[in-house]
């Protein structure tokens, strides 16, 4: 299989561009994708996800191995955090750790491999269905307060349980759409509704199309105001 | 809907304490602390809380205005240290100027199954100083005032959020005329919420979230639920993730609560499920 990713996201509004904290790699020719979104109640979350995304796509760690996968990339946090917190408050909130979600997909052969913590999803599209949801499949799941990687270890006792996986086959001209929380949640309820949102999304061919649909979507009060995070994988033959 | 507004910097929201330092918070309360120790305590750790929840990567982001007002011998702003004498602070200014830090002691999980003991900063804005009578209607006059502004300057933010906490009757007058009009302070996301916290003598069962005033043990706790500010459904949603028992009646009211739950009380209070 070969594909080809694109890339969109926009902070949430009335910050600045700096202060977006969701992540992404993709690396088409290892056929790795990953998105995360750093929970903004902890500091220093854009570089927890980031360090999660780089990781996964470099490495693409089994479901199993996902405890393994971390340890490393919390040493490196850590290691960023040094020097930094200074004030008390910087100093108990990064004793705190900081939080992400993970959505990593891969591609072998003609299959397709997901693991997720937390709410960011994946949505599989053919000819003009969302063939799956992936791990919420309805909108109204997005009220629970979402399972998230810790960059400190002891945080994460109860997350190795809940981590989701799944699977499927490819085919060609399938789509899969990668995205956080807030632009996920309203993917469901358009879906849910009957329409297709991937069709307006697919219609994007630049960052500024891309800001100004989001734009448009938030002040319609269709969508949450969160940092949104989108990656489009294509698959050709 | 009211009470929907985020809370952001461009529009944040306000929490003022209202602290009774009369000569009787003297008296032990629970574990044999004195009740204005353990209410001291209880604020600083709240202004902790609200500090390390602004904090992002760059510092304190101003998603607050803070501020403490006690009444006792006199009534004015209490917080100590560079911000004595400022009525309502930016929670960024509260975060860097408490008056010292004291280091104290907690056990914490240490991830492998164990208790570590972890030294903690503890900063400290505000002391127990009890003495003279219970002034709550001057109190209660003096949140107007410095708020009446502040929703003034403020037309799109989350209303403010006053917590008063009391052991005794006011001795200045009937405080549901000035809570009243207190509550009637509003933003376009609604009225000012007011909460009230009552640290009695008078043996009763703790209430959080009281729905309905009988079963309080006297008129002065009664008076204190019929002030208090009816929970939005945002806040009362809050508090049922939490697990607490509330109605659509539950008002911002805690009766003998101990300390721990006092600070569950005030955290929840002041938290917003919007805050993001």
């Amino acid at each position: 299989m070969h594909t080809s990713a694109t890339a969109w996201w926009a902070p949430k509004s009335g910050n600045a561009a700096s202060e977006y904290e969701d992540a992404y790699a993709v690396k088409p020719e290892a056929l790795r994708f990953a998105v995360a979104d750093g929970a903004s109640e902890t500091s220093f979350a854009r570089q927890w996800a980031e360090l999660l995304v780089e990781g996964f796509v470099q490495d693409a760690p089994s479901p199993a191995g996902l405890h393994d996968f971390v340890a490393p990339l919390q040493a490196v946090w850590a290691e960023g955090q040094k020097g930094k917190a200074t004030a008390w408050y910087s100093e108990r909130k990064a004793a705190d750790g900081a939080f992400s979600s993970l959505l990593g997909v891969t591609i072998e052969g003609d299959r397709w491999r997901a693991v997720a913590v937390g709410d960011s999803c994946l949505f599989v599209l053919r000819a003009g269905k969302v063939l799956r949801a992936f791990p919420l499949e309805r909108a109204e799941q997005f009220n629970n307060r979402p399972s998230l990687l810790s960059s400190v270890a002891r945080a994460n006792a109860g997350v190795w349980s809940q981590v989701a996986t799944v699977d499927g086959d490819l085919q060609e001209k399938d789509r899969l759409l990668l995205m956080t929380d807030a632009l996920a949640q309203w993917f469901l309820v358009e879906a849910e509704m009957g329409r297709r949102p991937w069709a307006a999304l697919a219609k994007v061919t630049t960052p500024e199309q891309f800001t100004a649909y989001i734009d448009c979507l938030r002040a319609g009060g269709a969508l949450r105001n969160d940092d949104v995070t989108l990656v489009s994988v294509e698959v050709a033959a | 809907m009211a009470y929907e507004a985020e809370i952001s910097r461009n529009n944040p929201s306000a929490f003022l304490f209202l602290i009774d330092m009369s000569g009787s918070m003297t008296d032990p309360y629970g574990s044999g602390k004195r009740k204005a120790d353990g209410v001291a305590d209880a604020i600083n750790k709240l202004l902790t809380n609200l500090s390390i929840k602004c904090t992002k990567s760059e510092g304190v982001r101003d998603y607050y205005d803070v501020g403490v007002i006690a009444y006792g011998k006199r009534v004015e702003p209490a917080l100590v240290g560079e911000l004595t004498g400022v009525s309502l602070a930016s929670i960024s200014a509260v975060a860097n100027h408490p008056a010292r830090i004291e280091e104290r002691t907690k056990k914490e999980d240490d991830g492998a199954g164990g208790l570590a003991e972890v030294k903690v900063k503890f900063p400290v804005w505000f002391d127990a100083k009890a003495a003279g009578s219970t002034p709550m209607c001057e109190a209660f006059k003096m949140a107007h005032t410095t708020l009446s502004g502040w929703v003034a300057n403020h037309p799109y933010s989350f209303p403010p959020i006053v917590i008063n906490i009391t052991d005794g009757e006011a001795t200045d007058g009937d405080p549901a005329v000035d809570a009243e009009a207190l509550r009637a302070l509003s933003t376009q996301d609604g009225n000012l919420l007011l909460f009230n916290c009552h640290i009695s003598g008078t043996a009763g069962e703790s209430v959080l979230f009281a729905d309905h005033e009988e079963g309080l043990p006297d008129q002065f706790a009664k008076l204190l639920f019929n002030m208090s500010s009816v929970l939005p459904e945002a806040i009362r949603e809050s508090a049922q993730r939490e697990g607490f028992k509330v109605s659509e009646k539950s008002r911002g009211f805690a009766f003998n609560a101990d300390l721990v739950e006092l600070i569950r009380f005030l955290d929840i209070g002041t938290r917003p499920s919007n805050l993001r």
